[in-house]
């Protein structure tokens, strides 16, 4: 028999952390479950405490910190949701973790916060070795302490590239060039109201600049790179205009692409939710009602699992969830503090829709792909493959996934997804929304068969 | 006029497809309807076997099983589309004295009609798959298993059957079907009419809510069965293997683990099956499937359990009361045609997809198809109580022609 | 025995534990808290594995354990993600094997 429980989240970025201490304010039996070793998942990432010395002080939330220490909360690390089925008496939750981790929970309600990641953006050379997302990138520098290589490339759009130009030079790489494949954003001032009270991260936006200009480092808008080129790893990049001609080639070691986040939907589909279209953030979103409750009564999604909108966001949502869970448990819900949280989440959603305003994923990506550029990065198929399949007419996302197999293999088309959606709705002169999705199964990553069962071998 | 056609195929599945590359070969006007992707039924879900002696081994059957096999090694270069066709061992896993008894009558019977089958003792079974837990089992052997790509064969089928002029509409439902006296007139997608001579009915588990837009009942069942694929392995296993007592298994449980496990062209395993009992039709999985698929494998082959699953879906799979596939023309109906429930699908198919095109037009096929005909139930039909094992062998009905007028 | 591309770790080094491990059979040197994916890098190898289909280099690329590419062998243990897997004394790392070889 599954071990049953009131509420358990996944994910312990700052969506599921919040849902955690929320929740658990409210007197809510909860478990959290995360993948990796430490709770904070991207954002708050925290620094292997062998590294810490050396990373210096962290940058995580510690009020948060201090609250899911104190907060009557089982954490459950280390451990992938490989499943979730709704059952009759609750959602069926499908473990595998560590020895002595539970295989099985049964929850009354779910609080899903999965995050997200870098936007694939495939172009001719992306599979070479040392071109890699901003995200790695970032990580590699802040949290393993270790330079992604010597002559670093940018290329993508929004602030995060000029945080992670100031980490790198910082940690003493050259950082060739920062490209920013939208225009200046000269139309920010508009937004002055919104960006009212975030200091922090304006801050952290002006040190990044001061960091580059000392450093030399170009700044250089609607660019970006259009080839990796190298024999074993990317030794040359070929940079330009994101429309035009004026391609030049410099010499670089790494590669980082940021274009950006997609949410990571694949639970909540698995699971059964009905999502939708959302095409300022060009991903599926779960549909969502005003306490963050999908289309399955008592499965929520907060933060940029459900649309991209940010750390902030993605807390507040955490919160706004959890109170979600315990109404629908029928738990005593303070009006005030539901009004609150509400006020709180608007706020940081309008300044979060500013930077999807000022920063759209690239509308040009699409226009560097050439016939042998690798769209699934797992299977190896191409460009000219997926045309190929076009042409003899598979006309949605499913068909041409299982006449190429574009898709199929580990990531469970994490990476090409979207790319592949994009590149066949451009083909046939359809929406995206046209070409259907894939439908994600279990297990939503690779388990080791053992992994599967119900108790531990 | 652009809407008419001399047949209308209902279901784009590997049957639907194959059948229509034959009827557009011989020059009929073919549409072919697909309520979803060419081959997003059950056919692309399937493990890709083209399996040997999964129903009864009467002469009908043996001989599309014989001339299947035949005709799948030349099949790629007849229809001008690889579709990773390989050979394999099979290896069926016996752990009962009537099992073996049956087997032993079998294996005298494929070996007779030139599948050579070896019953195999414990140690014979060691050799036979050295990594394989024997604890418990004999076996049964023979070599001319085959597996492809499911999706690819009817991709394969389906471009074949486009280069001969046939029109194949994926995702374009049928919402109803006209039927005039004894004739359907017309077939209906919501957007548009079409109107044949002739249609046929292929929809795999789905044949029998289709046939009742024509007001006909036909005794298709369905069990839901799961599977899964895992990452490619570097581990030896040569031969399709299967436990002996699947239909035992299944048989009357409301829920089932059964395992039939092989390794495709880039060393990923194939395992199927968990059975569920449902008048539902979906393509879900469920965790307890899952996870007594992977308990069940990794007891037979220990050195399996690092070895990463890497997605798993649900294939409805159609039966009919008496486990023979239903082909032929529907009681009642004068140009309304059936084709399901296949056992031995993928190795049948390259066979009697083009008898059954000739059936359609009229012709004169090389084999007697009638014990196949759907008159066999007609005493019965859209009786529920025609159930698994109660209607007689349908050989006994051999001497029935389906009697029915097809123009 | 150590290689010269250390530089690529940030310094200070000094409050970091050392530990050895072995990388296509050469002794190199680790640091506690460090991913398999860190200790190749910092070593100057960016190509973790070569592709089954093209043979094409492949390395670290999500940072995050979701994209598969950055798989090597670990201990034996074939296709394991570098990027997530924190090193050990006396791990053995292999980048030229696996099923994908």
């Amino acid at each position: 028999m599954p071990e049953r429980t009131e509420l358990v989240v996944v994910g312990a970025g700052p969506a599921g952390l919040a849902a955690a201490v929320e929740a658990a304010g409210l007197g809510l039996a909860v478990t959290l479950v995360d993948g990796y070793p430490r709770p904070g998942g991207q954002y708050f990432k925290q620094t292997p405490p062998e590294l810490a010395d050396a990373a210096g002080p962290e940058g995580h939330p510690t009020a948060l910190f201090a609250e899911v220490a104190q907060a009557d909360v089982r954490l459950v690390s280390d451990t992938l949701v490989w499943g979730i089925f709704p059952e009759a008496d609750g959602f069926l939750i499908c473990l595998y973790g560590p020895p002595g981790t539970p295989r099985r929970l049964l929850a009354q309600t779910v609080v899903l916060a999965p995050g997200a990641h870098d936007r694939p953006a495939p172009f001719p050379g992306w599979t070479l070795p040392g071109v890699m997302t901003a995200g790695a990138a970032l990580a590699l520098v802040k949290h393993q302490r270790v330079l992604p290589g010597r002559r670093v490339l940018l290329s993508g759009t929004g602030p995060l590239q000029l945080v992670l130009a100031r980490h790198l030079i910082d940690g003493g790489a050259e950082v060739v060039a920062v490209l920013d494949a939208n225009p200046f954003p000269w139309t920010a001032w508009q937004h002055a109201l919104a960006a009212w009270g975030q200091w922090e991260r304006l801050g952290e936006g002006w040190a990044a600049w001061r960091t580059m200009r000392r450093a030399g480092t170009a700044l250089r808008w609607r660019h970006l790179v259009r080839r990796a080129e190298g024999n074993e790893q990317v030794e040359r990049a070929i940079i330009g205009p994101v429309q035009g001609g004026g391609a030049e080639t410099v010499a670089v070691d790494a590669i980082c692409l940021g274009h950006g986040f997609t949410p990571s939907v694949q639970l909540a589909r698995q699971a059964g939710c009905q999502d939708r279209y959302d095409p300022d953030q060009r991903a599926y979103v779960p549909v969502r009602d005003e306490w963050l409750q999908t289309t399955l009564p008592g499965l929520f999604v907060a933060g940029d699992g459900a649309g991209i909108g940010g750390k902030d966001v993605a807390q507040w949502e955490g919160r706004l969830a959890a109170l979600g869970a315990a109404r629908q448990l029928a738990r005593a819900v303070p009006p005030d503090r539901v009004a609150a949280v509400r006020r709180e989440l608007a706020r940081q959603r309008r300044f979060a829709a500013v930077l999807t305003d000022l920063f759209p994923p690239s509308a040009h990506l699409g226009s560097l792909l050439t016939d042998d550029t690798v769209l699934c990065r797992c299977e190896e198929i191409t460009v000219g493959e997926i045309r190929q399949a076009v042409e003899e007419d598979a006309e949605t996302l499913n068909a041409v996934r299982m006449v190429t197999r574009a898709g199929m293999g580990r990531c469970q088309g994490r990476m090409c997804g979207g790319p592949v959606a994009e590149l066949l709705a451009r083909e046939i002169g359809q929406p995206v929304e046209a070409v259907g999705q894939v439908t994600p199964r279990p297990p939503v990553m690779p388990v080791p068969l053992e992994g599967l069962l119900e108790e531990e071998p | 006029m652009t809407n008419r056609y001399d047949v209308i195929i209902i279901g784009g599945g590997m049957v639907g497809l194959s059948t229509a590359y034959h009827l557009a070969r011989r020059g009929a006007r073919t549409l072919l309807l697909q309520a979803d992707d060419l081959g997003g039924g059950s056919s692309a879900a399937c493990s890709g076997r083209a399996q040997v002696a999964e129903g009864r081994l009467n002469p009908l059957n043996l001989r599309l099983i014989t001339e299947g096999l035949t005709r799948l090694e030349t099949l790629e270069e007849e229809l001008g589309t690889a579709f990773e066709w390989r050979r394999t061992g099979f290896l069926a896993l016996i752990n009962s004295q009537h099992l073996w008894d049956e087997w032993t009558e079998r294996s005298q019977i494929l070996t007779a009609a030139g599948i050579p089958t070896e019953m195999l003792d414990q140690a014979a079974l060691r050799n036979a798959e050295p990594h394989l837990n024997t604890a418990g089992f004999m076996g049964a052997a023979h070599a001319r298993e085959g597996l492809l790509n499911p999706f690819l064969f009817c991709w394969a089928y389906a471009k074949a059957a486009r280069r001969h002029g046939a029109a194949l509409r994926p995702r374009t439902p049928v919402t109803g079907m006209r039927v005039e006296g004894r004739r359907v007139v017309a077939v209906e997608t919501g957007a548009a009419r079409y109107q044949a001579d002739r249609v046929a009915i292929m929809c795999g588990a789905w044949t029998g809510r289709v046939a009742r837009m024509a007001g006909v009942d036909v005794p298709i069942r369905h069990t839901h069965a799961e599977a899964f694929v895992t990452e490619p392995m570097a581990l030896p296993l040569d031969n399709t293997i299967e436990l002996a007592n699947f239909y035992e298994t299944i048989h009357g449980v409301e829920q089932a683990v059964s395992v039939g496990f092989s390794r495709d062209l880039r060393g990923a395993l194939v395992v199927t099956e968990a059975v569920t009992q449902t008048a539902e039709l979906h393509r879900k999985t469920a965790a307890w499937g899952l996870a007594g698929m992977a308990a069940d494998l990794v007891k037979l082959y220990p050195a399996l359990a690092g070895v990463r699953v890497v997605r798993a879906w649900g294939i409805p799979t159609p039966f009919s009361p008496d486990d023979e596939p239903l082909v032929g023309w529907l009681p009642g109906r004068d140009n309304l045609f059936v084709a399901a429930a296949f056992l031995e699908t993928i190795t049948a198919v390259p066979v009697v997809s083009d008898w059954m095109a000739g059936m359609i037009l009229g012709e004169a096929i090389p084999a007697d198809l009638s014990p196949f005909s759907p008159i066999r139930f007609s005493r019965c039909s859209g009786n529920v109580l025609c159930c698994r094992g109660e209607v007689t062998s349908p050989l006994q009905h051999k001497s029935l022609s389906d009697g029915l007028s097809n123009d | 025995m150590f290689s010269s591309h250390e530089s690529l770790r940030i310094p200070p080094l000094t409050s970091r534990l050392p530990l050895t491990v072995q990388v296509d059979g050469e002794p190199v040197q680790a640091f506690a808290g460090e991913t398999v994916a860190t200790v190749l890098l910092a070593i100057g190898r960016r190509t973790f594995r070569h592709t089954e289909n093209t043979h094409a280099p492949r390395g670290i690329f999500c940072g995050m354990g979701v994209c598969f590419d950055c798989l090597v062998t670990v201990d034996g243990l074939p296709d394991v993600r570098a990027c997530v897997t924190p090193v050990q004394a006396g791990m053995v790392i292999d980048t030229r094997g696996g099923s994908d070889a």
